[in-house]
């Protein structure tokens, strides 16, 4: 019984850890301009502009 | 109709004299809508049937029926007192249900008492139950088509159920054969367990009442299954506890996750103060024609860094609706600060804002915090169940943004047809993040079900047993 009443506080304390340290989710800001910037280096000069969204991902009944 | 001889059996056709085989019977089933197999035993020489309504197929079929006939926790001879009454279990009878193909069978062990009186217990899953001979002041089995009047209470027939013998042991006050019917009808009154059992020339009515395991092994003074008993009852006592604990923390997962899902706090002024720097602009892209605005809007604070924010996008439909069409979006959360480096003081003139935008995925120090690209759709088609219209006209995403500050929203919307910019809302919350909760709340709720199914089933003794 005690092992599972650890087992209970583990998971719940775990579970308030990663929610608290944000872990998985996305991050805006520092760590986004880290990531976009070394994208873009790694891009040639013209080929890294953005093309139009466009077409609608739409119901999965029309098949796109 | 398909047929197989399986074994052969040294019983004989009540017709021709026959020897009697395994054999089944397919047929169609109109409530399962399938081909169903059931078994049947067979006259080798005139071809006969005989059906579980037949004495002859439990005869054919008994071993089915008693291949654990010895995991019981009686056994002939026993010897225990009970009241203060001393009682030798002398005979047995094993019932099987006669609506079930599967074994679905109980025990009756006939006891007697040292006066001469018989008393019956019943070994059924799990359970004992113990029954004495019962002379009701009142019964009347035919006064009603559909009912018996059994000391003025109805008990309906369609309650009644039919038990076959398929094993006959001991020394029994009767002579009953392999496959005799019974007719059975169980139910409760005043507080007491009552059994008719109707059979071709005879009505017995007992009254009963429930015993434990663990009472019946000390009444026989059963030793051998005495340590067993105890270490299951033990174990299941903890696997109880265990499935309780695994419950409270459930319980606690789900509403620590419903607290974190309401408590949101929205960012005030999102779509405050706008500025609509190209209103459907037509472009040409692999041959489609589509539309382009770009709107800013901003600034506004967003109050606490590193925190998680949910920015939720919408049509909003009392403007413009969304009608057999599609609107993608791309979204930039850019801060007030880069946004004044990149234009210094001219962040109001539109010239200047849709120089830095057309030539925003060029900059080589990107001026957004943030980018979210989406779409909504609305569409309609036809196909084997028919018409259909759907549609998706929002879109939320969650992100933890580092530093608080003003910001700005910039969205680029993209359309098949010329739309209003206004009709595309945004909002933006501080929220609590619970998936992880989400997930140990499904981690102990299966927990729980695993320990709550073993704190009933763990058992340590050779036969059922159903006591906590």
């Amino acid at each position: 019984m005690i092992r599972s009443i650890i087992v209970a506080v583990i998971l719940i304390s775990a579970a308030y850890l990663l929610t608290s340290n944000y872990t998985g989710y996305s991050t805006a800001g520092k760590e986004y301009y880290k990531k976009a910037r070394e994208e873009r280096k790694s891009l040639r000069a013209g080929s890294g502009y953005y093309a139009p969204y466009m077409g609608g991902s739409g119901s999965f009944r029309s098949g796109k | 109709m398909g047929t197989g001889k399986e074994e052969l059996a040294a019983l004989k056709c009540s017709s021709c004299g026959g020897g009697l085989v395994k054999s089944s019977q397919t047929y169609y089933d109109k409530e399962e809508e399938e081909n169903v197999t059931v078994p049947l035993a067979k006259c080798v020489q005139c071809g006969k049937d005989y059906d579980r309504q037949t004495a002859e197929y439990y005869l054919v079929f008994a071993e089915k029926f008693n291949f654990d006939k010895d995991s019981t926790l009686f056994s002939l001879g026993l010897k225990g007192t009970i009241n203060n009454i001393e009682y030798e279990i002398i005979g047995r009878l094993r019932y099987q249900e006669e609506e079930e193909y599967d074994k679905c069978t109980w025990d009756e062990w006939v006891a007697v008492s040292a006066d001469g009186v018989f008393h019956y217990f019943v070994e059924e899953d799990g359970e004992i139950w113990s029954y004495d001979e019962y002379i009701p002041e009142s019964i009347d089995m035919e006064s009603d088509k559909n009912a018996i009047l059994f000391e003025n209470k109805k008990i309906s027939k369609s309650s009644s159920y039919i038990g076959r013998i398929v094993l006959i042991e001991g020394e029994l006050p009767w002579q009953p054969e392999i496959g005799e019917p019974c007719t059975c009808y169980d139910f409760k009154k005043d507080g007491f367990h009552y059994t008719i059992e109707q059979s071709e020339d005879e009505v017995s009515i007992t009254r009963g009442e429930k015993f434990t395991h663990g009472q019946l092994l000390s009444a026989f003074s059963i030793d051998a299954y005495k340590k067993k008993y105890e270490n299951t009852i033990k174990k299941r006592a903890v696997y109880g506890r265990k499935s309780s604990i695994y419950a409270a923390a459930a319980c606690i997962s789900i509403m620590v996750s419903i607290f974190s899902c309401f408590s949101t706090k929205e960012i005030k002024g999102v779509m405050g103060r706008k500025q609509v720097l190209t209103v459907n602009v037509p472009f040409e892209e692999n041959g489609s024609k589509a539309y382009q605005s770009q709107v800013l809007w901003g600034p506004f604070e967003i109050p606490e860094g590193n925190r998680l924010y949910d920015v939720s996008f919408s049509v909003d439909e009392n403007i413009q609706r969304l009608n057999l069409e599609w609107q993608s979006f791309r979204f930039m959360l850019i801060s007030e600060k880069r946004l004044l480096d990149q234009t210094g003081d001219r962040i109001n003139d539109p010239v200047e804002l849709n120089n830095t935008f057309d030539e925003i995925d060029a900059l080589e120090e990107p001026l957004e915090a943030y980018i979210i690209t989406a779409d909504f759709w609305d569409e309609e088609g036809r196909d084997s169940d028919g018409y259909w219209h759907e549609s998706d006209t929002s879109y939320s995403s969650d992100f933890v943004l580092d530093e608080a500050g003003k910001y700005y929203a910039y969205m680029e919307l993209y359309s098949e047809n010329p739309r209003s910019p206004e009709a595309v809302s945004i909002a933006i919350l501080m929220v609590k993040g619970y998936r992880y909760y989400m997930i140990i709340f499904a981690v102990f709720v299966i927990l729980f079900l695993i320990n709550k199914s073993k704190s009933k089933s763990y058992n340590e003794l050779p036969f059922e047993m159903a006591d906590r």
